[in-house]
């Protein structure tokens, strides 16, 4: 199957913090390219191309994924973990999007190599801009990585 | 007219025989007189030669000892010159000070010898000149020895010795002539002794003769005048008839007379011539008529009795004539030669009528007629005076005999006849023999002697000898009455009578036995006499050289004292010398104490007491006094001996000891009042020590201990046991505190506190007799005496056994309790673990479900609000505000969870730095207000500076928010002091809180104002306090209702704030 190009991976269990999320990026147009996930192990195939995603190619990663540390069967961090300990999928910008604001959690996801941690702002409008920030600085500001085969493996 | 015939031849002759008699007695008498004054005169002679001689060798003594003594003295200077010249000892020229002045007294001494051997005076002036110069050279020694102040050489004092020496010569040269001429004076000396004896001898002889001498002359004198009576009466015959022829021839003359007138003158001259011759015969005649008792005496007669002629005479008249004594004696005779018809015969004395006394013979016969009775009585009477005085002469030149030989007391003189029967006994025979006169005249002399010597016949020999040769001596042994036994010496001598007839013996016997024993006796006594004299000589030196001696007659009068007398009193000897002894009389004793001493003394009683007495120069000194006295035979003193003995000294000693003893006695006064203390004090300190509950060891510096109370003994189940500090370990059983090291005992801490270390330390303590051990903890202390010394040490000990139970207990329970602590707190970790899900779930599961409502609210807000009803909008943002305020309430509580298990890390942080990086939110936060900020110069504080910042912007932001209705708001930060302590307070002029809800303020979701009036939580205060409490610190608010509210905090990293240092408040307004 071809796979659609993917800018954004959500992760959440949530179907509200998901349709909140989506609801928010779309109207910031940014949610043309959303694939959303509801747990850790999905998340997980979808990266690594296995399973239900198996047809994908590494050759298409997403452009940022805006995980939450409560997950199902794999949590957040195992997620960030092998995320961020797979050369393949190492460079994939990777935004914690938590209600949680546990100072461990903070610090396991920086170790872990998240790129930025955020909590989810009760203030709707507060998530509506956090949103359209991360949507904006990722997808159009910050400039991703050129060609993932020729990143030198270590 | 009576005629009287010449006298008659015969007579003259008589006469004149009789003057040739008295001539040759006188001659005989002075005779023997001289040859006694002779003899005596030679014995005499005899003796005083002997006496000289003695007085010679006594002298001779004397000499000797002189020479002796004075050569000592010179010796004594000598030698302390020597010595003082060699060491420079001032204390050896002391005997030679004492010497030389002695000298000068031996050398008066030598001068007088000088005079009286004037053989030897060269030779003593010759020792005298040696003496001097060796007392001169040792001046010189004393002299250059003084000024030069070192040791003369021995070359310098070597002549002393020699010039000493020849002085010593001399003095043995004298001595040994000294010594010949001695031993001649004792040869002439014994040689006068031997002549003295046989003069003594010749004495007795001279006595002899004399006695046989007047023996003879006497018997003479007796015969002649036994001739004389015979004479007389043949001349009575003879005269008698002659008168009758007289008469005649009278008569007839008588009828011439007138013729021959010249004649008769001559015949007158011839009558008076008779009348003489008969006078001088003395003849008177007497007759007495027995019938009538008429008496006829001639005129001769009548001048015997020294009447004149012609006197009438009665026997009245003769009675008072006649001596009374004789008178009853002549009646008697008169009588008897009547009844008798025998021959009166009478001497008598008759009284003269001038009172004078005479001697008349009487001689006569009575005439009887036929018939035998007596008629008259006839007689003739002369004068015998002239004889009866030379027979008294004669008996007095007897008893002179007599008492001459009885004087001879030590002689035996007595007469034996021819067969050598005793015939007179002096008394010097019967007090040598025992004999009276009476038991022996008439024995023979055998009676004395001996039988072995009668046996010898030695009694006839003696007799034979004398006879013989005319002298017999002998010695020999002769008997007493008493039958002792005696050795006499006897001189026997024959005594013939003028014709040659053996008439008896003379024997002179001297009991010799006491002067055999004398003689004896005498040697031995010289010979003592003489060891005595010297004796006597050294004891008086040596009593010289220690006690002061004086002698004083029995008037009280000084006759002799010493030297030492002198020296003690400073007086001279010529001084002291017929003084009283009032002269060192101290006025110390008072007088009754004297007249004590005299009357004592006077008795004959020795006196013995200590005396005060004084010097001539006022100085007074004790004498310890003795004063004999000497007695007379009578048993009255003769003189006074006072000896005395220097005690000043001792008294000054004694009174110097009272004076310590007083003291002393002070002393021990108060030492017993010290020690009285001390004993109170020392019982209080023992019953302490006795009740201490703390065992007590002390020991000196040697390890010996000086304490042990009985609580130590307790403690310890020991007492002190005397032994080295090396075994006390051992000892008293002491082990580490693993209960089996033995502990070492340099390490103990009594021994380390000898050593002057304090030290504490716990032991153990193992009694044998006992399982469980002891634990003692030991205090130990160096102690130190004034001059901060070593001088021991002590330990305190206590059993902390018990202690040590509570500890190990204490222990156990301790490490139960950490168990369960541990136990607790894993629980506890749980628990918060839990906690921490819960407030994670709360911060997350809350949170999610209230942001869903609070997102979708919103976009049904934006998204469908012209479809909604206006009601419904309404409701709508009603529910955007609930969960805004949820939203807040759930952070806060989070927040708040958050704090209590954050761990806190610790920054010194500055504390306006934090303020300055809250002011940009602040000042938002209060845009279009007027607030004036006042902050204070902070300090700086060691805390976590994210809290930290949390406390101020709480406290900050409620102080914005309640003077929110304030035109002019004034926030104050500053420092201040808060229990001590720096503290940071903040002030604001808000509205303020009643002061009865303060409690409240700092609880959870507590709010003292309504949220219309001021939107809250209830949960940042106590945020705040959660985190104060975390620093260690408090945190405290005040506030006036509508004024002021005030919020205070420590905490315990803030440092003490320095006030200089607090700058001038920042002035921020909005």
């Amino acid at each position: 199957m071809n796979t659609p190009e993917v800018d954004i991976l959500l992760v959440d269990d949530s179907q509200d913090d998901l349709d909140l999320a989506l609801h928010a990026l779309r109207r910031e147009n940014l949610a043309n390219k959303i694939f959303a996930v509801r747990d850790g192990e999905e998340a997980l195939d979808f990266i690594f191309c296995r399973n239900a995603f198996a047809e994908r190619s590494f050759d298409n990663p997403p452009r940022l994924i805006l995980l939450d540390w409560k997950l199902p069967k794999v949590d957040g961090a195992e997620v960030l973990s092998q995320i961020k300990g797979d050369p393949r999928t190492r460079t994939i910008p990777i935004v914690i999007l938590t209600s949680s604001r546990e100072e461990r959690d903070l610090i396991n996801g920086y170790k872990l190599g998240a790129n930025s941690f955020i909590q989810k702002p009760v203030d709707f409008n507060q998530f509506r801009d956090t949103v359209k920030t991360l949507g904006m600085y990722w997808l159009i500001v910050n400039q991703p990585v050129p060609c993932i085969q020729n990143l030198p493996t270590r | 007219m009576q005629r009287y015939s010449p006298i008659s031849p015969l007579l003259t002759r008589d006469i004149h025989e009789n003057v040739h008699l008295r001539k040759r007695i006188l001659i005989g008498l002075i005779t023997a007189v001289t040859v006694t004054i002779s003899v005596s005169w030679l014995s005499w002679t005899s003796v005083q030669i002997t006496a000289r001689q003695t007085d010679r060798v006594l002298e001779s003594y004397a000499f000797s000892q002189a020479l002796a003594i004075t050569l000592q003295h010179v010796v004594d200077i000598q030698t302390g010159a020597r010595g003082y010249a060699l060491t420079g000892y001032e204390q050896v020229l002391q005997p030679r000070d004492a010497a030389s002045v002695a000298l000068q007294e031996d050398l008066r001494t030598l001068q007088t010898f000088i005079a009286s051997q004037p053989d030897d005076a060269v030779k003593i002036a010759q020792f005298k000149e040696q003496i001097q110069q060796v007392v001169n050279f040792s001046d010189e020694l004393v002299t250059q020895r003084k000024n030069s102040q070192s040791s003369l050489s021995y070359a310098s004092i070597k002549p002393i010795q020699d010039r000493l020496d020849a002085a010593r010569e001399t003095a043995r040269e004298l001595q040994v002539k000294e010594a010949a001429l001695l031993a001649e004076h004792q040869a002439r000396r014994n040689r006068l002794r031997s002549i003295s004896k046989w003069l003594r001898l010749l004495n007795l002889l001279t006595v002899l003769c004399l006695f046989g001498l007047t023996w003879a002359l006497s018997h003479n004198a007796l015969e002649l005048t036994s001739q004389s009576r015979q004479k007389i009466h043949a001349l009575n015959q003879e005269l008698e008839k002659r008168l009758q022829e007289r008469t005649a021839a009278l008569t007839s003359l008588q009828s011439e007379k007138k013729e021959h007138l010249h004649s008769q003158e001559q015949l007158r001259a011839s009558e008076d011539r008779a009348r003489l011759a008969i006078a001088g015969a003395g003849l008177g005649t007497w007759h007495r008529d027995l019938i009538t008792g008429r008496l006829q005496w001639s005129d001769a007669c009548l001048a015997l009795f020294g009447l004149p002629p012609g006197t009438i005479v009665n026997w009245e008249r003769l009675e008072a004539l006649v001596h009374p004594e004789d008178w009853l004696s002549l009646n008697q005779k008169l009588n008897d030669a009547i009844l008798h018809r025998t021959a009166y015969e009478n001497e008598y004395r008759v009284i003269w009528p001038d009172g004078t006394e005479h001697w008349v013979a009487s001689k006569g016969r009575a005439y009887y007629d036929p018939s035998g009775k007596a008629l008259r009585m006839e007689g003739i009477a002369f004068d015998i005076t002239a004889r009866k005085h030379a027979e008294d002469a004669l008996r007095n030149n007897e008893v002179l005999l007599h008492l001459l030989l009885d004087g001879i007391g030590d002689y035996a003189i007595y007469m034996l006849d021819p067969l050598g029967r005793v015939a007179s006994w002096n008394t010097g025979a019967a007090r040598i023999k025992g004999y009276s006169a009476e038991e022996v005249i008439g024995k023979s002399i055998a009676m004395f002697y001996p039988p072995s010597d009668i046996a010898m016949g030695k009694v006839d020999i003696a007799l034979h000898e004398a006879l013989t040769k005319g002298r017999y001596e002998s010695e020999g042994q002769r008997i007493r009455k008493d039958g002792s036994i005696f050795l006499a010496h006897v001189v026997l001598f024959p005594m013939f009578d003028s014709e040659g007839t053996l008439r008896g013996f003379a024997k002179v016997l001297h009991d010799i036995t006491e002067r055999k024993r004398a003689e004896v006796a005498l040697n031995e006594s010289l010979r003592v006499s003489e060891s005595a004299r010297k004796e006597l000589a050294d004891f008086k030196y040596a009593i010289d050289q220690h006690a002061i001696v004086a002698t004083t007659d029995v008037s009280g009068r000084i006759t002799y004292v010493n030297d030492k007398f002198c020296a003690i009193s400073q007086y001279s000897r010529q001084e002291l010398l017929n003084q009283n002894h009032r002269i060192i009389n101290s006025g110390f004793h008072p007088k009754e104490f004297f007249r004590e001493l005299y009357q004592t003394v006077a008795r004959g009683v020795t006196w013995h007491a200590e005396i005060c007495n004084r010097a001539k120069d006022g100085s007074y000194y004790w004498v310890d006094t003795t004063v004999v006295p000497l007695l007379n035979p009578d048993g009255r003193p003769r003189q006074y001996i006072a000896i005395r003995t220097d005690i000043t000294e001792r008294k000054e000693n004694e009174r110097k000891l009272a004076l310590q003893t007083t003291e002393l006695m002070r002393q021990r006064e108060q030492l017993d009042k010290a020690n009285q203390a001390l004993e109170s004090q020392t019982q209080m300190l023992e019953s302490v020590l006795n009740s201490i509950g703390e065992g007590l060891v002390a020991a000196d510096a040697d390890g010996n201990f000086i304490l042990w109370n009985p609580m130590a003994k307790t403690i310890l189940n020991a007492g002190p046991i005397s032994s080295s500090r090396e075994q006390w370990p051992e000892i008293y059983s002491i082990y580490q505190t693993d209960e089996v090291t033995p502990y070492p005992a340099e390490q103990l801490p009594l021994v380390q506190a000898l050593r002057g270390q304090p030290t504490r330390a716990e032991l153990f303590v193992r009694h044998p007799d006992s399982k469980e051990g002891t634990w003692i903890e030991v205090n130990a202390q160096p102690m130190r005496n004034e001059q901060g010394e070593l001088c021991g040490a002590v330990a305190a000990i206590n059993d902390i056994t018990a202690r040590k139970a509570s500890e190990r207990e204490i222990r156990l329970l301790n490490s139960d309790l950490e168990a369960r602590v541990r136990q607790r707190t894993a629980e506890l970790e749980v628990a918060n673990r839990e906690l921490e899900a819960f407030t994670y779930s709360v911060s997350h599961d809350l949170r999610a479900p209230l942001r869903h409502i609070a997102g979708f609210s919103k976009i049904l807000m934006d998204e469908f609000e012209a479809s909604l009803a206006p009601e419904a909008r309404h409701y709508l943002s009603r529910i955007l505000d609930g969960t805004h305020r949820m939203g807040l309430l759930v952070d806060e509580l989070l927040n708040l969870a958050r704090v209590g298990r954050y761990n806190l890390r610790l920054h010194i942080t500055d504390l306006n730095g934090i303020i300055e990086e809250l002011m940009p939110m602040l000042i938002a936060d209060c845009k279009d207000r007027s607030v004036e900020w006042r902050i204070a110069k902070l300090p700086q504080c060691e805390c976590d500076p994210i809290l930290i910042k949390q406390v101020m912007q709480n406290l900050l932001l409620n102080a914005i928010k309640f003077t929110r209705t304030r035109e002019q708001a004034i926030i104050e930060i500053g420092v201040t002091q808060r229990e001590n302590k720096t503290a940071i307070f903040v002030r604001d002029n808000g509205v303020g809180f009643d002061m009865k809800y303060a409690d409240k303020l700092f609880g959870v979701f507590q709010r003292l104002h309504r949220a219309e009036d001021f939107e809250g939580t209830g949960v940042g205060l106590a945020t705040v306090q959660r985190i104060v409490q975390r620093h260690g610190g408090q945190i405290w608010a005040e506030s006036e209702l509508d004024r002021s509210t005030i919020f205070t905090f420590t905490l315990s990293g803030l440092a003490h704030a320095n006030a200089s240092q607090a700058e001038a408040f920042a002035q921020a307004s909005a």
